[in-house]
């Protein structure tokens, strides 16, 4: 085979002969032919496949087309790929929530609170039914955080609402007393003011506050109902809510939805209370002022209580001062004691605390408090040494240090265990180790 | 209709509350605010074809509020810094709360009342002795409350300015 092969193929050696060369040339081609376009065809694949290689762009871009299905196979087979991505996404995850937590906060919200409930629903089981709870929802607000201004305010027609401005603004404000009130950074806002049957139901969310003003006893499901408002409210006008500048309008779809809301949750028992007389209505809509007056005043009155506490601790801390009684009420406040004239003035320490001095009376009978520090300070006052010498106090016994007359001394000797708290005087010279003692 | 948060700010007695009480068409129940140390209400001021509602938030100038100042200045828009000329001693607390709006939320658009301008023979001081930043001031506006001096004009220049920001943003 290979000798035929050679003696049809081979082209003579010494002598070349064109017409031999083109019927091989003829005959290669109707015999290759064939294998001749594959060939071609796998080199330009060769190249193209070369160049998307080569090319960074595009080699992204096929990676990203078989990311996830990939993710999805290695999770479902070893999960080899899911267990060497997890600490890179672990990582930049903790990474993320310590540079930007509101930025993470904003975007977990709509997600975090089914999560959370469906959590909680698993563990405990709610009396979700609510049926025999007899309530109607009067008022609805939707509150910039921010600003503390309704971007939408949805009122029942059987109800009479305050002006939402001011309603708004003052739930805000309340809010921010308490919490600076008392000064927990955890605080994640008010949730329930209440008076007889009214109360205001209050859910925060990272932009905006829904409250809704409520007619008799609500089952909880009507809190997680709240939530997931809040949180469809969050998805729906993410956008809108932190670009507000002042103009509600972009909001105006809401109140549809909230007066729907409202009415889902308008009670027939309560429609009764429509046939009230609008003296009754105006009644009612004080009575929600009252309510959170009465709340506000409830807080303030704690706030106080703490703070006289802490002044009174202070003055028992206070060496000097004996406190043997005190009374608060009304704005009124009295302490009764014993005071060491060389005290810290009980009106300095006030000055210190949020009270108002001129609510405090005090009734202090004098005394000598026993502290070494008073009495080596008085032991100064009465037995006036000279300036240079040094007092203390070790023990019961006067430590005098330093250059004395001999007259002071016999002197000092003498009247100084008539001081309360010195029994014994140790005089120790400066020119002399030599050390008298009575 | 554009909503914004303006505060009224200064030492105590400077007659923040009085110029309120003078504007607004409404006045509300005091119950509430002698607790909390701020009193809400409300003006619609008109400017040109626009509505402007200025939700007012009338801070207490006493010490004892001053913690929870920080709080109640989050989200103004712009804020009035009354000054009383009668006594001195109010203009270094507009100092003090300048500084500290600055500080926690950032310049934002203000004017400076001279208030009690009824009393101008009492007044101790004068605009010349206005510090520096007054000088970052829509405008200085001598008014009275008791009067009924340009308490108008303290409150439309800053809407003035609320609305300019606005289209300027």
């Amino acid at each position: 085979m290979r000798t035929i092969t050679n003696n049809i193929f081979s082209k003579p050696a010494n002598e070349p002969n064109a017409e031999l060369v083109n019927e091989w040339n003829t005959l290669r081609s109707l015999l290759l032919s064939e294998e001749q376009a594959t060939i071609d065809s796998i080199r330009d694949d060769l190249t193209a496949l070369r160049e998307r290689i080569n090319n960074p762009e595009q080699r992204i871009q096929d990676i990203s087309d078989v990311l996830s299905e990939a993710t999805v196979l290695s999770q479902s087979s070893n999960g080899d790929l899911s267990s060497a991505l997890r600490p890179v996404l672990e990582a930049q995850f903790s990474i993320s929530a310590r540079e930007n937590p509101e930025l993470m906060a904003e975007a977990l919200f709509p997600i975090l609170g089914p999560a959370i409930r469906k959590m909680i629903a698993s563990l405990f089981k709610f009396d979700a039914s609510g049926s025999s709870k007899i309530y109607s929802i009067e008022q609805l607000f939707v509150i910039d955080k921010e600003t503390g201004i309704p971007l939408v305010h949805v009122v029942h027609e059987d109800a009479f609402a305050q002006d939402a401005d001011m309603v708004s603004g003052m739930l805000s404000a309340i809010q921010s007393y308490v919490q600076e009130a008392f000064s927990t950074a955890s605080f994640d806002g008010l949730n329930t003011l209440e008076l007889g049957e009214l109360s205001v139901w209050i859910e925060w969310g990272p932009n905006a506050v829904l409250a809704s003003v409520i007619r008799g006893i609500a089952p909880e499901s009507f809190r997680r109902s709240l939530q997931e408002r809040l949180e469809i409210i969050h998805q729906q006008y993410s956008q809108e809510l932190r670009d507000y500048d002042g103009d509600s309008e972009p909001f105006d779809p809401l109140k549809i939805e909230l007066t729907k809301f409202i009415h889902n949750n308008h009670t027939k028992s309560i429609v009764k209370l429509s046939k009230l007389t609008k003296k009754q209505l105006v009644c009612s809509c004080a009575a929600i002022v009252a309510l959170i007056a009465l709340v506000t005043g409830f807080i303030y009155s704690e706030v106080d209580e703490n703070r006289w506490q802490t002044y009174i601790s202070q003055l028992k801390d206070t060496p000097g001062i004996i406190v043997t009684g005190e009374s608060r009420g009304f704005g009124q406040y009295h302490i009764e004691g014993l005071l060491d004239p060389m005290a810290v003035d009980p009106i300095v320490l006030l000055k210190h605390s949020s009270l108002q001095s001129a609510e405090v009376s005090y009734q202090f009978e004098p005394y000598h408090a026993l502290h070494s520090a008073f009495i080596v300070k008085r032991a100064r006052s009465m037995l006036a040494p000279p300036e240079t010498t040094l007092l203390t106090l070790q023990g019961s016994t006067l430590v005098i240090e330093g250059l004395v007359t001999s007259e002071w001394l016999k002197e000092t000797r003498r009247f100084a265990p008539l001081i309360a708290g010195i029994e014994s005087v140790q005089y120790i010279s400066t020119l002399s180790t030599r050390k008298f003692s009575q | 209709m554009i909503q914004k948060k303006v505060c009224m700010l200064g030492a105590f007695a400077v007659g923040k509350s009085s110029l309120v009480r003078r504007f607004v068409d409404n006045i509300y129940s005091d119950v509430y605010t002698t607790t909390i140390g701020v009193r809400i209400d409300k003006k619609i001021v008109n400017i040109g074809d626009e509505t402007l509602s200025l939700v007012l938030w009338d801070v207490h100038g006493e010490d004892s509020y001053q913690n929870v100042l920080s709080a109640y200045i989050r989200g103004m828009a712009g804020y009035l810094l009354v000054v009383d000329p009668t006594r001195p001693h109010s203009v270094d607390n507009a100092t003090n709360l300048k500084n500290l709006i600055d500080t926690e939320i950032g310049p934002k658009p203000f004017v400076v009342v001279m208030n009690k301008c009824d009393l101008k023979e009492q007044w101790l001081i004068t605009q010349d002795d206005l510090p520096d930043w007054a000088n970052d001031a829509e405008l200085i506006i001598e008014a009275s409350s008791k009067n009924d001096t340009d308490v108008n004009l303290v409150f439309q220049t800053l809407a003035e300015s609320l609305l300019q920001n606005r289209q300027a943003q």
